[in-house]
C-alpha cells in the first residue's frame, strides 16, 4: 500500500491494487485515510512558519553568490583557490596567452609576405564561421533537449497519470485544426508495430490510446501503446529545428528514457520506462512509416 | 577577458534561472535534516557557494533540485563528521518497528501543530525518508541515491516512517484529549 500511495508501483501491480480496491471497502477506507493524512502532512510541512526561508537571509545569500560568481579576487583568480570559475578562468588565460603567442608569430610570418594576408583573413572568416556554427548546433541541442523534456512531461502528465490542463482532442479532430498528419497517425504506427511485434506474443504491442494533447504549451499527437508491461508514448510535435540527419537520439530525462527523431519538420519521440535498448528498437520499427505518411499527406 | 566576463555573466545568469529559485526548497530539507534555523542557514548557504563553484558540471536537461539536495547532503555528512556524529548509533530499526505493531487510526481533528510536533518526534532516519519521499516528492530511486542506502531500506523506512508518523499522531491527540477531558 506505501508503494501505491507514492506511485511507485508497476503499472501492471497497479491495476492489480486497483482490481482489489474495486472490491474491499475496508482497504479503500484505509487507502483514503492514508492518502489523506499524506497529502495534509505535506501542505503543513511545506507551509510551517519555521521552514519558510528568511527572504533578508536569501537576499543576502544571492548577493554574495553573485559577487563570487562576477567579481573573483585576481589572487584567487591565479592561485586557483575558491573562486567559482577558477579552472575555466586560468584555462581561458592560459589559452589566451598561446593565442597571443600564436598570432605574434603569424603576424611576424605575415609582415614578412603580404601575399598571405589574403589567406589570413579567409581563414579567420572561417573560424568565424565556425564559431557562428557552433554556437547554432548548441541552441539546436538546447532547444531539442527541451522538447525531449516536454514530451517526457506530456508521457508522464498525459500517458502515466492524467494532470492535463486542456482536455485531448481526437486526432481526426487534430488533423483539421492542427495539420494533416494527424490523420491515421495511429493506424500507420500500429501497422508498422504489429508488422514486428504480434499482440499473442509476450513482447506485443497494444494501442491504448491516441489523442492530440497540449503540454507546456506544446501540441503533440500523442499515441499510447503498452509493450512489455510498460506503458509507451510515441509523441509527434511540430518543429522548425534543422534536422541535417535521419539520426535517432536517446537522452535519459527525469527518469525515463526518450528517444527522439526528425521527420520533415516534426519531432518524434518515443518515451518510456522500457531500456534505451527497446526505445531505440521501437523508434527504429516505426521511423519508416512515419517518413512515409509524412509524405503522403504532404507534410 | 572580455570573454571570460562574458562566459561567468552567461554562467550566473544559467545558474540564477535554474539553481536560485529552488533555495526555499533547498532550505527547507535542510532545515528538517538538523533541525536549527541557523545551521540550516549556514547549509544552505555552503549547498548554493557549492553548487556555483560546480555548476558548469550540471547538465540543464536533469533535475536541478535532486542535484542541489545532493549537494546539501553530501555537506551535511562533511558536517556531521566534522562534529563527530557518524558514529552509526543503532536505535534498533527492529525495535522501533515492533514498538508500532498496529495500524492506529488516524485521528480526525489534526492542527497544523499536532502534525508538526509529531513528525519532530519520529526519528530522524525515518522521517527523514518520509519527508523526502511525502513531503519532497523524490522517488525511491532518488531518496535512496541522497540517503546512499538501498532502494528496499527507503521502502522499509518508508513504510515504518509513516506507521511512527500515525502512532505519534494518535498519541498526542490522545494526550490532549484527555487533558481536555479531565
Amino acid at each position: 500500500m506505501d508503494s501505491y500511495i507514492s506511485d511507485e508501483l508497476l503499472i501492471e501491480t497497479n491495476h492489480e491494487v486497483l482490481r482489489h480496491l474495486e472490491n474491499c471497502s475496508d482497504c479503500r477506507d484505509e487507502l483514503a485515510e492514508r492518502r489523506n493524512l499524506k497529502l495534509r502532512f505535506r501542505h503543513t510541512v511545506k507551509s510551517a512558519a519555521e521552514t519558510q526561508l528568511n527572504p533578508v537571509f536569501a537576499k543576502h545569500v544571492t548577493t554574495d553568490l553573485r559577487d563570487i560568481a562576477l567579481r573573483p579576487s585576481l589572487w584567487e583568480t591565479v592561485t586557483g583557490g575558491s573562486d567559482v570559475f577558477s579552472s575555466r578562468v586560468m584555462a581561458f588565460g592560459f589559452a589566451s596567452i598561446i593565442i597571443l603567442a600564436l598570432s605574434g608569430i603569424v603576424w611576424l610570418n605575415l609582415r614578412n609576405s603580404p601575399s598571405k594576408i589574403q589567406e589570413a583573413r579567409q581563414t579567420n572568416n572561417s573560424q568565424i564561421s565556425d564559431r557562428a556554427e557552433s554556437e547554432i548546433a548548441h541552441a539546436v541541442r538546447v532547444s531539442w533537449n527541451d522538447m525531449t523534456s516536454q514530451a517526457v512531461g506530456d508521457h508522464k502528465n498525459c500517458a502515466v497519470e492524467f494532470h492535463l490542463k486542456e482536455n485531448p482532442i481526437s486526432l481526426d479532430e487534430a488533423a483539421v485544426s492542427h495539420g494533416s498528419f494527424n490523420k491515421d497517425l495511429d493506424k500507420t504506427v500500429v501497422a508498422a508495430l504489429k508488422k514486428v511485434f504480434t499482440r499473442s506474443t509476450p513482447d506485443g504491442v497494444e494501442l491504448l490510446e491516441a489523442h492530440s494533447c497540449l503540454y507546456d504549451g506544446r501540441r503533440f499527437a500523442h499515441i499510447v501503446l503498452r509493450h512489455k508491461g510498460q506503458v509507451v508514448s510515441l509523441l509527434v510535435t511540430d518543429t522548425d529545428l534543422p534536422s541535417d540527419n535521419d539520426d535517432i537520439q536517446s537522452a535519459r530525462v527525469e527518469g525515463v528514457n526518450a528517444t527522439g527523431f526528425h521527420v520533415g519538420h516534426y519531432a518524434v519521440f518515443v518515451v518510456s520506462q522500457l531500456a534505451e535498448a527497446e526505445n531505440v528498437m521501437l523508434a527504429r520499427t516505426i521511423a519508416p512509416a512515419i517518413r512515409l505518411h509524412a509524405e503522403k499527406v504532404g507534410a | 577577458m572580455f570573454g571570460i566576463g562574458r562566459e561567468r555573466e552567461k554562467e550566473w545568469a544559467a545558474f540564477e534561472t535554474e539553481a536560485l529559485p529552488l533555495m526555499p526548497d533547498v532550505f527547507r530539507v535542510a532545515h528538517w535534516l538538523v533541525r536549527d534555523r541557523e545551521t540550516a542557514e549556514d547549509l544552505t548557504q555552503e549547498t548554493f557557494v557549492q553548487a556555483l563553484k560546480s555548476f558548469h558540471r550540471y547538465s540543464p536537461d536533469t533535475n536541478c533540485r535532486a542535484w542541489l539536495i545532493t549537494i546539501l547532503y553530501r555537506l551535511n555528512g562533511k558536517r556531521r563528521m566534522k562534529l563527530g556524529q557518524l558514529k552509526l548509533v543503532e536505535d534498533a530499526e527492529e525495535q522501533i518497528a515492533q514498538t508500532v505493531a498496529f495500524e492506529p487510526p488516524i485521528p480526525h481533528s489534526l492542527s497544523d501543530e499536532d502534525i508538526l510536533r509529531a513528525i519532530k518526534r519520529v526519528p530522524p532516519k525515518f522521517a527523514q525518508v518520509v519527508l523526502l519521499t511525502d513531503v519532497e516528492e523524490f522517488s525511491y530511486k532518488e531518496a535512496a541515491d541522497l540517503l546512499q542506502v538501498p532502494i528496499g531500506t527507503v521502502m522499509s523506512r518508508l513504510h515504518r516512517g509513516r506507521r511512527l508518523l500515525r502512532q505519534e499522531l494518535t498519541d498526542y491527540s490522545g494526550k490532549t484529549r484527555i487533558a481536555a477531558e479531565g
